[in-house]
């Protein structure tokens, strides 16, 4: 139908006052009294024109029936509402008209009425217009993969639309009516939402519900005053996308953990292990290596170049890595540092699968295992030197034996002859120093003996101190002990350790002055030691300072007429029964011998070794 | 009185002259042999109170001196045999003891030392 009013343009004066005609009754019929300005903008009023004075019946030929309402409305003296159509006859169009008819005595009948046709063909277009909106809206909502309901203050729904509804199995609008508290228990937390919303808060979550994965976010809907009259719903569908989320999650934790993995293996190798660049900047580097580099963190070390670091073994090191780069073969050195320590360094070069090369490189500090090889080959010697020297000193003694019985045989022949006596007498004493030399070097090239019992180290003293006694007498020095009860025991070789306090003593007795002391003491073992230590003590000249560190070497002595092993037949002694000796200059004057040897774990006070 | 007799073996000739020269001085009738053979002739020919024997009788390694303990032991019970040797070790011992020797002493001894083994030696009744 052809439309020569937009509904878009306002309709003519809706707001204005209604347009208004008074009719008189004349004579049994009606004539136009007045008619206001606005009744002639009206499209009736601008085909109808009418004057004052005209009938209502000329007006019928526009609006038919027009007078008849007017007459009636004038007979029977009441108020009614009418609707009158006509045509526009330039255009054909259909139109109508609201009339209302009021009787006001004695003699008016007022006329209003407004044109319909606009406002209907303007509503009429709109709902067109609605419809149409409507019908794209319900369209784009059943396309959204998405679920949107709407419930009312019971929580039943209203509204459910959307493509997401195939997800659940319902089709749009299938749950209509029904009541959520009781069918969707099973969505707990969706009806927590829904009853925040109705409470008049917007809420959101994502939960679970059968066998999807869903993010729903409800909001209240409220009236034109405030109120909340319900709540709408719209759920997206994130079952795939949580899916998806999770395996990334789960991924990424694999990822982690290996990762972590083969850190903590890095970093548990305890020897420097580092990975270089083809222009040998640091890559990666564990702890080993990290600590060797001196730093604390690796920020500082990753990316500089190996010959940044100065010193040994890195020098080294990247002397290696650089002869490594390109080479199929590995390389191997060895570098001193400035602690004395020996490092292996091997480097070998590879490649990456995109092509890239770098070179990994590991230094072993072997300096354990140098000083092992060193000590062996040292013990060896000893061994070998030990062996030698036993073997001299046996077959030295027999030679010896002969000229000290020569010289028994020969005094016994010539027992008067007084002028012999001085020859006889120092020929006996170099023999008896070379029999003492003997003896010593004997000591000192036997190797150990490990046969060890639990003994009384008070008892060792006492028997060491009484052999030394016809020393003491002659030297004029007294020997004290002091040995406390209830010592532990010591594991040890009587007969070899009473040898080394003997040496000890005897040393003191002839460093003392005479008429002066030695004194021999052990110590109990302090709380939480289980070491005795008995020391032995003079007041002679003590130790030089320059002397200190030589006293246990072997045939170092100031004393004309000793055969120098004294000391390190005792350090040797002590130390195959696990202990220690140490040599001292004491506050007040001379000299203290300590000697510190294991308590043994076994035994009890009572056993006697 | 008869002087006692006593036999020395020793391979090394200084020792034997000493001994010698030393147990004549004490009143023995010393005789001296440096090889097993000899002494084992002496000993069947001659008999001794005391025969005092080295371990060693041929260079190192030797152990003839306990041989001939036995042997004495078992040709002349009643002779009284000392082991002198600066080899003494306890395993030596031992083996001497076994043998039968009456005791061994260590190399050097000063000799006024060895002859008083010899004399309580000699001093013990025979037979035990």
């Amino acid at each position: 139908m052809p439309d020569s009013i937009d509904p878009r343009d306002p309709p003519d004066e809706p707001e204005q006052p209604v347009p208004t005609y008074v009719w008189r009754v004349v004579d049994g019929s009606l004539v136009l009294g007045s008619c206001d300005e606005a009744s002639r903008r009206t499209p009736f009023g601008r085909l109808a024109e009418p004057a004052a004075g005209a009938s209502a019946e000329s007006l019928d030929a526009v609006v038919p029936g027009l007078s008849k309402d007017l007459a009636r409305c004038a007979r029977e003296r009441l108020s009614f509402r009418r609707r009158r159509e006509y045509t526009v006859p330039a255009t054909g169009e259909a139109r109508a008209l609201e009339l209302t008819y009021t009787f006001a005595p004695p003699d008016l009948v007022v006329m209003t009425g407004h044109d319909v046709g606009a406002r209907q063909r303007t509503e009429a277009l709109l709902e067109a217009e609605l419809a149409t909106t409507a019908s794209r809206l319900a369209r784009v909502i059943g396309n959204a993969p998405l679920i949107l309901w709407t419930v009312d203050t019971e929580g039943a729904v209203t509204l459910s639309e959307g493509a997401g509804l195939a997800a659940l199995g319902l089709r749009p609008g299938e749950a209509v009516g029904q009541r959520t508290r009781e069918q969707y228990r099973d969505v707990e937390p969706g009806l927590v939402l829904m009853e925040k919303a109705l409470a008049g808060e917007a809420a959101s979550g994502r939960m679970e519900a059968r066998g999807l994965v869903l993010d729903v976010h409800y909001f209240p809907e409220r009236n034109a005053e405030g109120q909340v009259v319900g709540a709408t719903g719209i759920a997206v569908d994130v079952t795939a996308r949580s899916k998806a989320e999770q395996e990334h999650r789960r991924l990424q934790d694999q990822l982690r953990r290996s990762a972590e993995e083969w850190k903590a293996t890095f970093d548990a190798v305890e020897s420097p292990v580092l990975m270089v660049d083809a222009q040998g900047r640091v890559k990666r580097l564990n702890r080993a290596a990290l600590e060797l580099w001196g730093a604390s963190r690796f920020p500082e070390v990753i990316g500089r170049l190996l010959w940044d670091r100065p010193g040994e073994p890195w020098t080294a090191i990247a002397h290696a890595a650089d002869r490594a780069q390109g080479s199929l073969a590995s390389v191997a050195s060895s570098a001193l540092d400035e602690e004395g320590r020996t490092w292996d360094i091997a480097a070998s070069s590879f490649q990456f699968p995109g092509g890239e090369r770098a070179v990994t490189l590991l230094a072993r500090d072997i300096s354990a295992l140098v000083a092992l090889q060193q000590s062996l080959r040292r013990s060896e010697t000893m061994s070998a030197m030990g062996a030698l020297l036993s073997g001299v000193a046996h077959e030295v003694r027999n030679p010896l034996f002969g000229i000290s019985a020569a010289i028994d045989a020969f005094e016994s022949e010539f027992v008067d002859r007084l002028d012999y006596r001085e020859y006889i007498g120092l020929l006996r004493n170099e023999v008896a120093r070379l029999n003492t030399l003997m003896r010593d070097l004997l000591e000192y090239g036997r190797p150990a003996k490990t046969e060890l019992a639990p003994g009384r180290l008070e008892d060792v003293v006492q028997r060491a101190v009484r052999s030394c006694s016809l020393r003491a007498r002659e030297c004029g020095v007294e020997v004290v002990t002091q040995l406390p009860d209830d010592l532990p025991l010591v594991a040890m070789e009587s007969g070899r350790l009473i040898q080394a306090f003997q040496n000890v003593v005897e040393n003191a007795i002839q460093h003392a002055p005479r008429g002066s002391q030695v004194n021999v003491a052990i110590a109990a073992p302090p709380p939480g030691d289980s070491t005795l230590h008995c020391l032995v003590s003079d007041s002679g000249p003590g130790f030089r300072p320059e002397d200190r560190s030589q006293v246990f070497q072997p045939f170092f002595t100031r004393r004309r007429g000793g055969t120098g092993l004294g000391l390190s037949i005792v350090q040797k002694i002590v130390e195959e029964h696990g202990g220690t000796v140490g040599v001292a200059n004491r506050p007040e004057g001379g000299a203290v011998v300590t000697i510190g040897l294991p308590a043994s774990p076994v035994g009890s006070v009572t056993e006697p070794a | 009185m008869p002087r006692p007799r006593l036999l020395i073996v020793d391979d090394e000739a200084l020792i034997t002259f000493s001994l010698r020269r030393y147990f004549t001085n004490q009143g023995f009738e010393v005789d001296c042999a440096e090889q097993l053979h000899d002494a084992e002739t002496l000993v069947s020919a001659f008999r001794y109170d005391v025969v005092i024997a080295d371990l060693r009788l041929s260079g190192i390694g030797g152990r003839e001196g306990l041989d001939f303990v036995s042997f004495v032991r078992e040709k002349s019970p009643a002779v009284r045999t000392i082991l002198l040797t600066s080899y003494g070790t306890p395993e030596i011992e031992a083996e001497a003891r076994a043998r039968g020797a009456d005791v061994m002493l260590l190399k050097p001894k000063p000799l006024p030392d060895l002859a008083q083994v010899v004399w309580s030696l000699i001093d013990l009744p025979t037979g035990i």
